[in-house]
């Protein structure tokens, strides 16, 4: 049987399934401008060991070393996951020497912190694979990977431990995923099948876009 | 010649002919196969968005895969040595792989990162052109018991792909896993057909939640035999629906009996649904008796129990004399024996595993196993290892719009009262196909976690996301007629934007 005003009900549905649709599209596009925008401390780089549990610890005044660190251009502040046994953080000096062992950039670890993720800036930026060593005056230990253990292990006063210390570099000051953007396009690329290049993140976001519209668009005419 | 004779005796008569299974491909329409497209494209994304390895197990779905293209045998699964074969589960070429794109540490912390420096990149791009043999060892992994038809899927997609790079061969074996998430996405589209033929907007709506949810996506978009159990779970519910509403008839039968044989050579998971579908099958057989008479509905059900059977006692025998797998099952199921726990205590236990303890109840599990985290914010999405996933807020607030959802799907049904005792019978073989997979994964989920192994992850009760779709497709109808379609709308924005969301924290977790 047909309702009295056939052609009304429809009407006011389809309006209102446009208006929901155009609504819920600009709520949707907000809310990822806003979260676009936000600012906050941004990765440069790692040294691909894991903060899995605690693989270094370091009485006061000896020197703990992390070989094969790589500080990306750009890369400003290492920072690690320290403990310190629930006392202040003390006082320490970081250091990074390239494979001649010299001395190519250093940091100061500020005494008096909490412990647990400590980020020590670094005073010269520089790009480099070199050694990463901590000394410091009280006693450290250190997140990391037991395994894999190779030449590439931390060391303890020169002596190999067979685990690694997780070791993150930072970017400069805050960033916002707009600023990230180009950085995070070139890292899709890598790690991949040389073909799956950074333009797979460009195809990807208009492959999300397409099928957003398609289903919008499907649902939209089955309900006609 | 389409046309295949059979049986001669004139009684029993079988002539099959792929003509009406191609009629039936024609009569999808056209929005089902939008939603195929659509399934297949977003897990197609999902599959360039996470690195290799990060998809769970993937890396041994993958060694069984290739150890099957390469050798043309299963995995004998025998128990890893130490030494030169300690790593021996993969083969020489994806060890290789696994170790240079840090595939191990990555899933281990969140702080990690995989290959993310120029100077990473060009490492890991020399350690790529260093020669290693793909031919594994075949010793034991967790998959090593499970069936092999996902695993010869892949391996052709593991042989048609012209490199012998096996980053080239991952990324077209996830491209052939997302074509499992378009089928299943399809026959759930096909499953709301069936149940509600009045409604179009609903077909694509429930399918469409499926097709857009991140978990689902998340294992869709990588190496995991999860994929074609999930397909087959979903063509199961598809079968039955139209057994049910159409007659048991000879092709009906056959439907479910390869639905369900594919589903059994799938994952050893999809025997927790075999007792449901048992009955329906009967079910259906007897309301049959009055149209085709109680010897040819008899003779449908055995012709479908055959079918879904046979290839898998087939399989057992293989295992227990060619491929020497150790056992008819290749020892699968072993973990959901829980002889050593009371059944009382069981019980107990699989209450525990879902549901809030009950003040009565004397057994709880060590340490904080807690059912909401694991089914409710691992469904909403716990991406990974379950190591990674969104904001706490939006586990907080979207557990109240899941039940939301659910209470207005069941208001919708109420409201169709005569509709639903009409499906209320095979409702019934639903709830026991539910039950039969509750239990099966709560008694593996008791024994692993009395281990204090890690086990319980939302994706195992994915074989019911037929169910899920169909929630989301029937919620927006407990409204009235004219502000349903908005709800529906409304729903459909939602399922999108938390995929877009799921893929955003997928790209901040790995490259941001």
């Amino acid at each position: 049987m047909q309702s009295a005003t056939p052609a009304r009900k429809p009407r006011f549905t389809r309006s209102l399934l446009g208006w929901t649709i155009i609504c819920g599209v600009a709520i949707f596009l907000g809310v990822v401008a806003l979260e676009m925008s936000g600012s906050a401390q941004r990765l440069a780089g790692t040294n691909g060991i894991g903060a899995n549990e605690i693989v270094g610890q370091a009485r006061a005044g000896q020197k703990i070393c992390q070989p094969d660190v790589t500080i990306p251009a750009g890369g400003a502040a290492v920072r690690m996951e320290i403990f310190t046994y629930n006392k202040p953080m003390p006082r320490g000096r970081l250091t990074l020497t390239n494979s001649s062992g010299k001395v190519v950039d250093s940091g100061t670890l500020e005494p008096g912190g909490p412990q647990g993720m400590t980020t020590i800036p670094l005073a010269k930026s520089k790009a480099v694979t070199g050694t990463l060593c901590i000394k410091a005056s009280g006693p450290l230990a250190f997140a990391g990977q037991a395994e894999p253990a190779g030449p590439t292990t931390m060391t303890i006063n020169r002596a190999a431990q067979g685990a690694s210390i997780a070791v993150l570099v930072m970017l400069p000051g805050n960033k916002t995923w707009w600023q990230l953007l180009p950085d995070v396009i070139r890292r899709f690329g890598y790690g991949k099948w040389s073909f799956l290049g950074s333009w797979t993140f460009i195809a990807a976001a208009l492959a999300v876009v397409f099928i957003c519209v398609l289903a919008l668009r499907t649902f939209w005419s089955e309900t006609s | 010649m389409s046309a295949v004779q059979l049986k001669a005796r004139p009684a029993l008569r079988l002539r099959l002919s792929w003509q009406p299974w191609i009629r039936t491909l024609r009569r999808v329409p056209r929005a089902g196969w939008i939603c195929f497209l659509i399934g297949l494209i977003n897990a197609g994304v999902w599959s360039v968005v996470l690195p290799p390895f990060q998809v769970p197990d993937e890396s041994m779905h993958l060694s069984y895969a290739q150890y099957l293209a390469e050798t043309g045998k299963l995995p004998s699964g025998k128990p890893t040595t130490t030494g030169a074969d300690a790593n021996g589960q993969f083969s020489p070429q994806e060890n290789n792989v696994v170790n240079y794109t840090f595939a191990w540490s990555l899933s281990g912390g969140l702080d990690t990162r995989g290959v993310f420096t120029p100077a990473q990149q060009k490492t890991f791009e020399r350690q790529m052109r260093v020669p290693a043999s793909p031919v594994g060892y075949g010793y034991s992994t967790d998959q090593t018991n499970q069936p092999p038809l996902y695993y010869a899927y892949e391996a052709l997609a593991y042989w048609l792909t012209p490199s012998s790079n096996l980053l080239a061969r991952l990324a077209v074996m996830r491209l052939a896993s997302a074509a499992l998430l378009g089928a299943t996405v399809l026959a759930i589209f096909l499953f709301l057909r069936e149940l509600m033929p009045r409604s179009r907007w609903v077909w694509p709506l429930g399918a469409l939640a499926v097709a857009f949810q991140p978990q689902v996506n998340s294992i869709a978009g990588g190496v995991n035999a999860d994929n074609l159990l999930y397909f087959a779970s979903a063509a199961t519910f598809l079968a039955l629906a139209r057994g049910y509403r159409r007659g048991l008839t000879t092709r009906r039968a056959i439907a479910i009996g390869v639905v369900v044989a594919i589903g059994l050579l799938s994952k050893l998971t999809y025997w927790g649904l075999t007792p449901g579908i048992g009955l329906a099958v009967l079910l259906m057989a007897y309301r049959s008796r009055g149209e085709y008479g109680y010897r040819r509905a008899a003779k449908n059900a055995i012709l479908c129990g055959s079918i879904a059977a046979t290839p898998f006692v087939v399989y057992g025998l293989l295992n227990m004399t060619v491929w020497d797998r150790g056992g008819f099952l290749a020892g699968g199921l072993g973990g959901t024996g829980v002889s050593t726990v009371p059944l009382i205590e069981t019980l107990e236990y699989i209450w525990d595993f879902y549901l809030p303890h009950l003040w009565f109840m004397h057994y709880q599990f060590p340490g904080e196993t807690n059912a909401h985290t694991i089914w409710v914010n691992g469904f909403i999405g716990l991406f990974g290892a379950e190591q990674y996933g969104f904001p706490l807020w939006v586990y907080k607030y979207g557990q109240y719009l899941i039940y939301a959802v659910f209470w207005l799907a069941v208001i919708a049904g109420l409201r169709r009262w005569k509709r639903l005792l009409e499906w209320a019978p095979l409702a019934a073989c639903v709830l026991v196909m539910a039950a039969g997979l509750v239990y099966e994964i709560g008694t593996a989920g008791v024994h692993n976690v009395l281990g204090h192994a890690q086990f319980e992850q939302a994706r195992y009760m994915f074989p019911l996301l037929a169910l899920y779709g169909l929630m989301v497709g029937l919620a927006p109808k407990a409204l009235p007629r004219r502000w349903a379609p908005v709800l529906g709308a409304a729903l459909l924005m939602i399922v999108m934007a938390h995929n877009f969301f799921g893929l955003t924290v997928t790209i901040s977790r790995y490259y941001g």
